[in-house]
């Protein structure tokens, strides 16, 4: 970092000051240009399309004019507001707690408070209405239960190294100045955490306002959210300029939301974390938070337990034994078991290609170095849009030949791996950057080439944080459910594409195949997640300043 | 009749194994042995896709033109025809039954390369058992679903997403016609009308009489399903049906089937389109889909004559009526019930 701040000084560079870095830099340069060029092709285009036909000035006054999609919009909002408070009112509670005292098997908690977030939504779907009552299972309740469920592990973690940062001496002293706890924490410890809480709030809201898989299977007949409609409007009514035109709508919602955070939102001040010492065990509060957290999972044993619930009575592995049998009437075509391999296939060759856009871009971008993060920035671009967009994006761009995609198998994996990109490039940057540049140096005045330096010193060092960036591509990829209604072919469902057929039809048999290919893919989602964090060890996600 | 016509094909060599992929909505149905039947006529196996419904699946043909899902589209009915005829997704093919099939279903697709394969009327149906037990006696009429003694009891499919669904509702508005309709889906939404999204879930997960776990003794259905209640009911050989049909609600629907452009095996789904039509296999149609056969030689099963109901004029609307309008109609009912 430092170097990169000399640049300035300097009019030339010295020669033969840094041997190494031009031929490297050249090729990281052109690696990086060809997977931009990639992602221009696979993204940039695909919105570009949406954004022409969304302003096709006849569907906007059509979209505009019609009440019922303000009342979607509207709902979309209400119901992803209630869904933050949700989130948030338990969230922050359990972070405060969690920074003060000490609790037993502190990693395992953690973990497991994150685990929801990482399964795909279809699964949180699928658990939520094992877990609700019938006459609340479909509906806005179901939608706001789901919601929650799934991001509070999500919303606890990013606030709670900020927790962990408050200056504990401040609320001693509020204390001794003879405040109640309660207003110590309001007047001192809130403000202090505020801009985190914030941004948590901030992301959960827009995970929620852009909900599809869980509003497609909750919302029942009536509740409908804008991803939701861009997909009605689009297959089922072949309406793609009203769906494009929803598209931009909500596009440009979010970007107002966008605006309005970096205005209330304060840049992260300092966030050391001012626990050094371990506190003793706190037993009460321990047990406390794990009965917390296990009812946070319920849903989950709800799931498990559908799932062995055999069609006819009984409890046993009857559901998953009848994944491998077609079930007439449950709209798909081969037996349910058949979207595992689907998807098996589809997220390794999405997980694959996101790793060589991702990775050629981080690179790239710590090559190009002096503190450039273009590469970097143009690789989180399909963070700004939702999958279902992304998957609308596809089918308008790739009609026609000689780029006639849309209808062909390596749809499905090119979208996730777009929608991958960003994630294996938040895991692979930071990595990058902690690799010593002292020790290739080194290298290369021993004499090593710059390329046989690079594969020995970089690429060991960053080898763990590409595994872990390859097992999150494959998870991502593995949940991917909007743009894959989009553009699965009906003989190559993956399997949230599955679960939400079956899932779709009644009868006990189509259930519990549900049920059962649910808990298969949530399953295989944690264990890639486990996988991943061994790997990646520092560099997981759901990092927070202790471990 | 249907032996001689397999041993006389059978003489000619058959086209070297090929497949040919029959994409279908997701009730279609035939059995095994008569699909086997085709293969045994033209060693070309016949391979059954079947995928949502009338309307998605005719959605997701338009928007894969350029690979087809495969050789035989059985997806468009008379709702659809226009979105069809727009999209250019077939190749014309007479088929070999074609002086047979019901004139007045030929009549709908002149000009356009499709051909008729069975029709249907989607009317109210009511569980007798169900009504009994609460006391009311069956409905006769649109309006009578408006009256308190049915409150809560009706289960409709949503016309955005299925096409049972779109055709009741065209049937109010042929009924009612295009200034009084949306009042009357008014008057069914403070009535209790539960909405589903397709036919399966309204009839076997919302109707008394279906799957078991119903609460709704009224359902929107077809004029064929009371013999199929017959059929998989507790009593196959019942003098009466458990179901009845509400004849003033009925609305016709057609079905068409048409070869797919571009299609792996544009030969077998030549040859597909005319043994769907032909007498012994349209004889197949009505005791496994509960359609009527557009064959005009096929013989209807006794368990049809005997139970489902011929409404003497059920209600219609032309194609162009429904093309021109369709759009909005859904919207206005959307707006109103939802």
């Amino acid at each position: 970092m430092d170097q990169g701040r000399s640049v300035a000084l300097p009019a030339s560079p010295v020669p033969g000051r840094r041997p190494d870095a031009n031929p490297l830099r050249r090729a990281a340069l052109v690696v990086g240009v060809v997977a931009a060029g990639l992602l221009a092709l696979l993204y940039a285009y695909p919105v570009g399309r949406v954004l022409i036909e969304g302003f096709r000035w006849s569907a906007v006054v059509e979209v505009l004019s019609d009440t019922r999609l303000w009342g979607v919009g509207w709902f979309s909002l209400w119901q992803a507001a209630l869904s933050t408070l949700g989130v948030m009112l338990i969230a922050v509670p359990l972070a405060g707690i969690l920074a003060r005292r000490e609790v037993v098997g502190r990693r395992v908690l953690l973990a497991t408070i994150a685990a929801p977030f990482t399964l795909p939504t279809v699964v949180v779907a699928s658990a939520l209405r094992e877990t609700l009552p019938t006459r609340f299972a479909t509906g806005v309740t179901a939608i706001i239960c789901a919601h929650v469920f799934y991001n509070i592990g999500a919303a606890t973690l990013i606030v709670l190294p900020r927790f962990e940062a408050v200056d504990r001496s401040l609320l001693d002293a509020a204390r001794t100045l003879g405040a109640s706890p309660a207003r110590a924490i309001r007047t001192v410890e809130l403000p202090l955490v505020a801009s985190a809480i914030r941004s948590a709030a901030l992301l959960v809201f827009t995970l929620c306002f852009t909900s599809f898989g869980v509003v497609i299977l909750l919302g029942g007949a009536r509740r409908t959210t804008i991803d939701v409609e861009i997909y009605r409007q689009a297959l089922q009514r072949l309406r793609l300029d009203r769906a494009a035109v929803l598209s931009v709508l909500q596009l440009a919602m979010l970007a107002a939301l966008a605006f309005a955070a970096t205005r209330v939102t304060s840049p992260n001040n300092s966030n050391r974390p001012q626990r050094v010492g371990r506190r003793p065990v706190d037993v009460r509060i321990s047990v406390a938070l794990y009965a917390t957290v296990g009812i946070m999972l319920l849903p989950l044993g709800f799931l498990i337990r559908r799932s062995l619930e055999e069609p006819t009575g009984g409890v046993g592995f009857g559901n998953f034994r009848a994944l491998t049998r077609a079930t007439k009437g449950s709209g798909l075509l081969d037996p349910p078991i058949h979207s595992v391999v689907v998807s098996a296939r589809t997220a390794l060759l999405a997980a694959t290609l996101a790793m060589a856009i991702g990775g050629a871009l981080a690179i790239a971008s710590q090559e190009a170095g002096r503190g450039s993060s273009t590469f970097r920035l143009i690789g989180s671009l399909p963070l700004a849009t939702s999958s279902v967009q992304l998957g609308l994006g596809f089918l308008l761009a790739f009609a026609s030949a000689p780029i006639a995609w849309r209808s062909r198998w390596f749809a499905v994996p090119l979208v996730q791996a777009v929608i991958a990109v960003p994630f294996v490039i938040r895991q692979i940057s930071p990595s990058l950057e902690a690799v010593p540049r002292s020790l290739r140096q080194a290298a290369t005045t021993l004499g090593a080439r710059p390329w046989r330096a690079w594969s020995t010193i970089d690429a060991r060092i960053i080898s763990g944080a590409w595994g872990s960036a390859f097992a999150i591509a494959l998870a991502v990829a593995l949940g991917e459910f909007g743009a894959a209604t989009f553009l699965a072919r009906p003989d190559a469902a993956t399997v949230p594409v599955a679960i939400a057929r079956l899932s779709g039809r009644p009868g006990a048999v189509v259930q519990g195949q549900a049920a059962a290919l649910s808990v298969v893919l949530g399953a295989l989602t944690l264990l890639v997640v486990l996988l991943g964090r061994l790997l990646g060890g520092r560099q997981s996600p759901f990092r927070n300043s202790r471990s | 009749m249907a032996a001689t016509t397999a041993a006389k094909t059978v003489a000619a060599p058959p086209a070297a194994g090929k497949d040919v992929t029959l994409v279908a909505y997701d009730s279609f149905s035939l059995p095994k042995e008569t699909l086997a039947a085709f293969q045994a006529e033209t060693g070309m196996a016949v391979k059954v896709l079947t995928n949502g419904d009338t309307g998605e699946l005719l959605n997701k043909a338009i928007l894969t033109k350029d690979r087809p899902l495969g050789d035989v589209l059985w997806a468009v009915d008379n709702t659809l025809l226009d979105r069809a005829k727009r999209a250019d997704i077939f190749d014309a093919h007479t088929s070999a039954s074609e002086a047979d099939l019901d004139p007045a279903l030929t009549e709908l697709v002149k000009g356009v390369p499709l051909t008729p394969v069975d029709y249907g009327d989607v009317c109210i149906n009511y569980d007798k058992a169900g009504l009994t037990k609460a006391g009311v006696a069956a409905p006769t009429s649109f309006e009578d679903l408006t009256k308190p003694e049915y409150k809560n009891q009706l289960v409709v499919e949503n016309p955005a997403t299925s096409s049972p669904g779109l055709a009741f509702m065209l049937g109010t508005i042929a009924h009612f016609g295009p200034t009084r309709w949306e009042n009357y889906w008014e008057q069914l939404h403070n009535n209790g009308v539960k909405v589903v999204s397709g036919w399966t879930e309204a009839y076997e997960g919302s109707f008394t009489a279906g799957g078991g776990s119903g609460d709704r003794t009224l359902v929107v259905s077809y004029a064929s399903s009371p013999p199929a209640a017959v059929m998989f009911g507790s009593d196959p050989n019942a003098t009466e049906a458990p179901t009845g049909v509400v004849d003033a609600t009925c609305f016709r629907v057609s079905e068409f089937v048409g070869v797919l452009k571009g299609g792996p095996n544009p030969e077998g789904a030549a040859k597909l389109v005319d043994f769907l039509t032909r007498q012994d296999v349209q004889e197949q149609l009505p005791l496994n889909m509960f359609v009527f056969p557009a064959n005009t030689r096929a013989v209807l099963p006794k368990l049809f004559v005997d139970f489902a109901a011929k409404p003497a004029s059920p209600l219609t609307l032309t194609p162009e009526d429904i093309s021109a309008n369709r759009e909005h109609w859904i919207d206005a009912w959307t707006r109103v019930v939802q």
